[in-house]
């Protein structure tokens, strides 16, 4: 059950994340949780997801540039450093909002919690 | 070897395909105790059929009005210390049972569910449903099981501890979605949900764009219905809390933005915008593909790539519907139509 929009928005940056800190929280477990076992596989697969879409959203980027010819930066004419910057902002700009919304809901998670106990 | 499970059947009308649904429950590795179909008012000869394959069939007095009704209905009679819920259209793979019996080694395991593939990839809308599947549970579901909070035990294919059931009533009427309802009250009560990728099922998925938005347009009510019914005690647990939030943006405001702003600058500024539609794509092609070519399906999988965009566009406008008309109309959805 996917409800709006499976595969767009600041959702797939969040799996991204959380699949990115898969392999420390598993080190972590590993190290400190004695009977657990190091998940190779499936840390590796979903790592290994995360990687090629990373590869592929940045493959997108040079295609549309380079071979559709298509100028995707709103700064054409700045020097390289800018235009970096300016092709990278959508993504700086989806992740801070992701951290926002998700350092809201620790904020809200928090007072709830705190007034939770006041009520009983 | 027969395992303490009771399957309960909701059924509907289902003679064209709940005998496959039988036959695939009768095939498993784990063979369950007993299996239950709930003829709930059928006008065709659903009943026969089951009866006919050595099931057993029960009827409530007049048609229950939703799956969960039914479901309910048979629940009263299962004194097995699991129940297996499947939906009469959905078939199994084999071991499906074996698989998911297994995540109840864990005492504190309530529910349990499968990956969930469609029996039918035809149509524009099946094929959207397939694309959908494969990125979802290869990728998203996969995460969430491990982070322990696997959003949903679907309602086509889950196990439970009967206990749990019984103690929180059953599956609630009080939303469209019950089984996310069932779900997020068991993490409330903090209990676990396991996802099982190796259990696989294959339900019937909608056909046609009728049935389509039935569904579409339950799930999206339901979600919604959940969230108002349920935001204070998931603020409470970690990881969920981040999934629902995220979710309600994408699902609100990104689709405002993805079928409003994007063509709005398309035509106002540049065409260029209109890449906005399938920039995401290595987002939905990764993970569907690599599900894909370890089932032998990646050609079907890329030919589908299409159809889920337009399946998804569908999907957004309708999520928009459905908060307008539960938020700002306050026209709750309470009537259960069947979505296939």
């Amino acid at each position: 059950m996917n409800i709006g929009l499976p595969g767009a928005g600041i959702g797939g940056l969040y799996y991204l994340l959380c699949t990115s800190l898969m392999p420390f929280k598993e080190l972590f477990l590993t190290l400190t949780v004695a009977e657990h076992k190091f998940r190779y596989r499936l840390v590796f697969t979903q790592v290994s997801i995360a990687v090629g879409i990373v590869i592929g959203l940045v493959a997108m980027y040079q295609v549309a540039s380079n071979v559709l010819g298509l100028d995707l930066s709103l700064a054409a004419g700045m020097d390289g450093e800018s235009q970096l910057f300016y092709a990278t902002l959508p993504v700086l700009i989806s992740l801070g909002l992701l951290l926002l919304i998700l350092m809201l809901v620790e904020v809200a998670a928090f007072f709830q919690k705190r007034k939770a106990p006041a009520r009983s | 070897m027969v395992c303490p499970v009771t399957v309960i059947v909701p059924a509907y009308n289902e003679a064209d395909c709940i005998a496959d649904t039988v036959n695939s429950l009768l095939a498993q590795t784990l063979t369950p105790q007993e299996i239950i179909v709930v003829d709930d008012g059928s006008t065709d000869n659903t009943a026969d059929i089951c009866r006919a394959l050595g099931v057993t069939v029960i009827a409530p007095p007049e048609n229950t009005g939703s799956k969960a009704g039914a479901q309910n209905y048979a629940l009263s009679q299962v004194d097995t210390k699991y129940t297996l819920a499947i939906d009469a259209d959905t078939t199994l793979k084999s071991d499906a049972l074996e698989k998911l019996f297994s995540a109840m080694d864990d005492p504190e395991v309530v529910a349990a569910c499968g990956f969930v593939i469609p029996q039918h990839v035809n149509t524009l809308w099946e094929r959207g449903r397939y694309v959908e599947y494969l990125m979802a549970f290869t990728f998203y579901k996969e995460v969430q099981e491990y982070y322990e909070k696997p959003l949903i035990s679907s309602g086509c294919f889950s196990l439970f501890r009967t206990e749990y059931l019984q103690k929180i009533k059953g599956w609630s009427l009080r939303t469209m979605a019950e089984d996310m309802d069932l779900t997020w009250t068991a993490y409330q009560l903090g209990k676990k949900v396991r996802f099982i990728p190796s259990a696989i099922c294959y339900p019937i998925e909608p056909h046609n764009f009728n049935f389509m938005h039935k569904q579409l347009k339950r799930w999206a009510h339901g979600f919604i219905q959940n969230v108002r019914l349920h935001w204070k005690g998931i603020l409470q647990v970690p990881f969920l809390r981040s999934i629902v939030t995220v979710m309600c943006w994408d699902a609100s405001i990104a689709s405002i933005f993805y079928l409003s702003l994007i063509p709005l600058l398309a035509v106002t500024v540049s065409p260029v915008f209109l890449l906005g539609y399938i920039i995401d794509l290595p987002m939905v092609l990764v993970p569907t593909l690599l599900k894909a070519y370890s089932r032998g399906e990646t050609w079907k999988a890329l030919s589908s790539i299409p159809a889920f965009m337009v399946l998804r566009v569908v999907n957004s406008a309708i999520f928009l519907q459905a908060l307008f008309n539960e938020l700002v109309l306050k026209k709750t959805l309470t009537t259960y139509e069947k979505g296939h």
